[in-house]
């Protein structure tokens, strides 16, 4: 109840600093607009269909990119930590590829692919791939050891025990990494689409910058943190049920 | 022929010393002892004397620099579910329930789901968990959580139960407890059990045998053949005298070692 008022709060002293600034800061309402007025763009584009459109197609990337990472983040970090010859082989290359912002990417993908959906995908895939991937071998490598007797005197199968002992002991490191991931896929998300593509919640900030519509633009950038607020307060849920399912608080 | 037998084990450990060269060191020197089927023998020193380290190697986890060991006349090369290892910290699966982690060592093709149900419920009971089969690890007392690992032990029918200072963080009621228990537990299955512990009372009311070691490098000090009637009374002058040679057995070996280092 508490929290609910101080959110409440907070949102209300955020919003009258803002009308307060467009007061005292005289840049006129097209260039800074009120809350009122981006409240109004809001309606536009949402009376308009202009909004569902881009969150649809950000949606749509973001899923198969984000899942693409956690599958072969979570599959090749299991591999590559089980496996010391892959881990020793592939380790260099990927921290040296590690620190590449995903957006450096951007042109390359571009030039190689052409526009459309697959270059915003191949960014988020990239922004999430690597914290899943590094967790996933680390975790493997950190593993207690008394597990990995215990499944050896049990007479378990290698593979057996990568599925059903490594991989489940290691989960909540991992579930973090996913939390993590997640935060950071959706912000490469909307620098994805300011270049390549033409839909999208990118696309629609770069637009409404072309139309000079700043108060489409400001609109935009809320719904761009409402969603990405409400995807970490969703996989925060995930994780959480996940700890407590280990025990772990 | 004895049924365990410890030949001549010696083991190196390779590490990088503070100035970054390579040193070895002598964690074991020429251990050598034999084990009866259905005897009970506790390897009792101080902590980092080698006795874990022979425990794995006796279990199969780890392999000696020399010597080998050998159970009922097979050397052993790797662990296997005739001789279960119980460890300190239990080694439960905390993402599996009580039955489930006592199944995990019967889930393979020799056993149906059915089968497996029934014979964890089975050491379930005699471990004294009836009740609490769906439990989580993590909602368990450290007590009952070794309690769960001695009976996923046990369910898949050792001959030997190799115990890693299995009662070491437990507070001592319920250490005294599961001893007796333990106790009446092995008898009634005549399991073989070799118990590494470094409480004197614990393996003198424990063992058939005591086998005291010394450290630096890990060697045998002496074997006592405890030979106290059972029910055990921690109490009694025979269980006393025990206890006080054992003591200034282990003690006398520490302080040698100290004037060692003077």
């Amino acid at each position: 109840m508490k929290a609910t008022l101080y959110t409440i709060a907070s949102f209300a002293i955020a919003t009258a600093l803002w009308q307060l600034a467009v007061v005292l800061g005289d840049f006129g309402s097209a260039l800074f607009p009120a809350p009122l007025d981006v409240a109004k763009a809001f309606a536009e584009i949402t009376g308009d269909g202009t909004l569902a459109d881009g969150v649809a197609a950000s949606m749509f990337r973001f899923v198969i990119g984000y899942l693409l990472s956690v599958v072969a983040g979570i599959g090749l970090g299991l591999l590559i930590g089980n496996v010391n010859i892959l881990f020793r082989l592939t380790n260099p290359v990927i921290q040296m590829i590690r620190p590449i912002a995903p957006v450096a990417w951007m042109p390359f993908i571009v030039l190689l692919i052409g526009i459309g959906d697959t270059p915003a995908i191949v960014i988020i895939f990239l922004a999430g791939f690597f914290p899943v991937l590094l967790t996933t071998t680390r975790g493997v490598h950190t593993v207690d050891e008394t597990y990995l007797k215990v499944a050896s005197n049990y007479g378990i199968s290698r593979l057996k025990t990568v599925f059903s002992i490594i991989l489940p002991a290691v989960f909540p490191q991992i579930a973090n990494s996913l939390h993590i991931a997640l935060g950071t896929s959706w912000i490469f998300l909307v620098s994805g689409e300011m270049v390549g593509t033409q839909s999208g919640l990118g696309y629609m900030i770069i637009d409404a910058r072309n139309n000079l519509r700043t108060d489409i633009l400001l609109a935009t950038m809320i719904v761009i943190g409402v969603i990405g607020f409400i995807l970490d307060y969703l996989i925060g849920k995930f994780e959480k049920k996940v700890l407590s399912y280990y025990g772990i608080h | 022929m004895a049924y365990i037998e410890v030949n001549n084990i010696s083991k190196d450990f390779q590490r990088k010393s503070r100035d970054g060269r390579q040193e070895t060191i002598h964690v074991l020197d020429n251990i050598s002892f034999e084990i009866n089927k259905g005897e009970f023998v506790c390897l009792l020193g101080f902590s980092g004397c080698g006795k874990s380290t022979l425990l794995n190697i006796m279990a199969g986890f780890e392999q000696p620099t020399a010597g080998n060991v050998s159970i009922d006349g097979a050397v052993m090369t790797k662990p296997s579910p005739r001789y279960v290892t119980i460890f300190q910290h239990y080694g439960l699966l905390p993402w599996r329930s009580v039955k489930r982690n006592v199944e995990l060592g019967l889930e393979n093709n020799a056993f149906s789901k059915a089968e497996r149900a029934v014979i964890s419920q089975q050491y379930i009971d005699l471990v004294g968990l009836n009740g609490l089969e769906h439990q989580f690890p993590t909602q368990l007392s450290g007590g009952q959580q070794q309690r769960v690992a001695i009976a996923r032990g046990l369910a898949v029918n050792p001959d030997v139960l190799f115990m890693d200072e299995p009662f070491g963080a437990l507070d001592p009621i319920t250490r005294n407890k599961l001893q007796d228990d333990l106790l009446s537990i092995v008898r009634e299955q005549q399991k073989t059990v070799v118990f590494v512990t470094h409480d004197i009372e614990e393996a003198v009311y424990l063992a058939d045998r005591v086998i005291v070691m010394q450290s630096g490098p890990g060697r045998i000090g002496k074997i006592y053949d405890v030979k106290i009637q059972r029910p055990r009374d921690r109490n009694s002058s025979g269980f006393g005298l025990y206890r006080k040679d054992i003591y200034n057995k282990l003690f006398s070996i520490k302080e040698s070692n100290i004037e060692y280092y003077i």
